[in-house]
């Protein structure tokens, strides 16, 4: 899936290592999300959207074609 | 840390550092165990009380000797981790992340289809050797169906 937490991150100056520290999970983890390979849970695309102050839509772009919908 | 067995989610560095303890204790007992092995093979030898070859006696030592080798480095590196604190968290974030435990859930059933076609591949063969090694395969591959079952259906119940 793809996301906007390497925009969201920059504009906010805020390192891979600072945003994993801040959600509880490995740099690996936010590098992957940002890459797309790897969906985030229910649980921590929340923590993402509370760390940017924004709603989940925002950062996860849903491509209702892959999805097959 | 990279090799870590990740399945559960751990909220706090005490909750952490509780699990770090209960491993240092298992890990302490792995080096019982390994001694155990080690001096039974050792004394069996000495005084010939097995009528095994020397080749299974000392798989028997080997075994003994790894076990206890393992156990007292997984037994150090869990007291390293409880007495530093910044360790004791990167440990439990690194065990924690969701990403690595789906790693660690992909691997183990990638690992398990291996393992069935292996056990299968060993039945098959051994049809020509021995009935135990049959006989042995069968209450693995029984243990395993039944415990995929169980374990099933008590996650049913909990998610």
């Amino acid at each position: 899936m793809d996301t906007r937490i390497r925009e969201l991150r920059k504009a906010q100056k805020v390192t891979q290592d600072e945003l994993a520290e801040a959600v509880g999970v490995t740099r690996q983890t936010i590098i992957s999300l940002e890459n797309g390979k790897y969906n985030a849970s229910l649980i921590l695309a929340h923590k993402l959207a509370q760390f940017f102050q924004t709603t989940i839509e925002e950062i996860f772009i849903f491509n209702m074609e892959e999805e097959n919908l | 840390m990279s090799g870590n067995f990740c399945l559960k989610k751990y909220s706090s560095d005490k909750e952490y550092a509780k699990l770090m303890k209960k491993r240092a204790a298992i890990s302490l007992l792995l080096v019982v165990f390994g001694i155990v092995t080690l001096a039974i093979s050792l004394y069996c030898r000495h005084k010939g009380l097995l009528s095994i070859s020397d080749f299974r006696q000392g798989v028997f030592a080997g075994i003994g000797t790894g076990l206890a080798l393992f156990g007292l480095i997984l037994f150090f590196i869990c007291i390293s981790i409880i007495k530093n604190e910044s360790k004791l968290k990167a440990a439990r974030i690194y065990e924690s992340d969701e990403r690595n435990i789906a790693i660690t859930t992909e691997s183990i059933s990638i690992a398990t289809v291996v393992l069935l076609i292996s056990m299968y591949v060993v039945f098959v063969l051994s049809i020509f050797m021995e009935i135990d090694i049959i006989i042995a395969i069968a209450i693995f591959v029984l243990l395993f169906v039944l415990t995929t079952i169980i374990s099933a259906k008590i996650n049913s119940h909990r998610m």
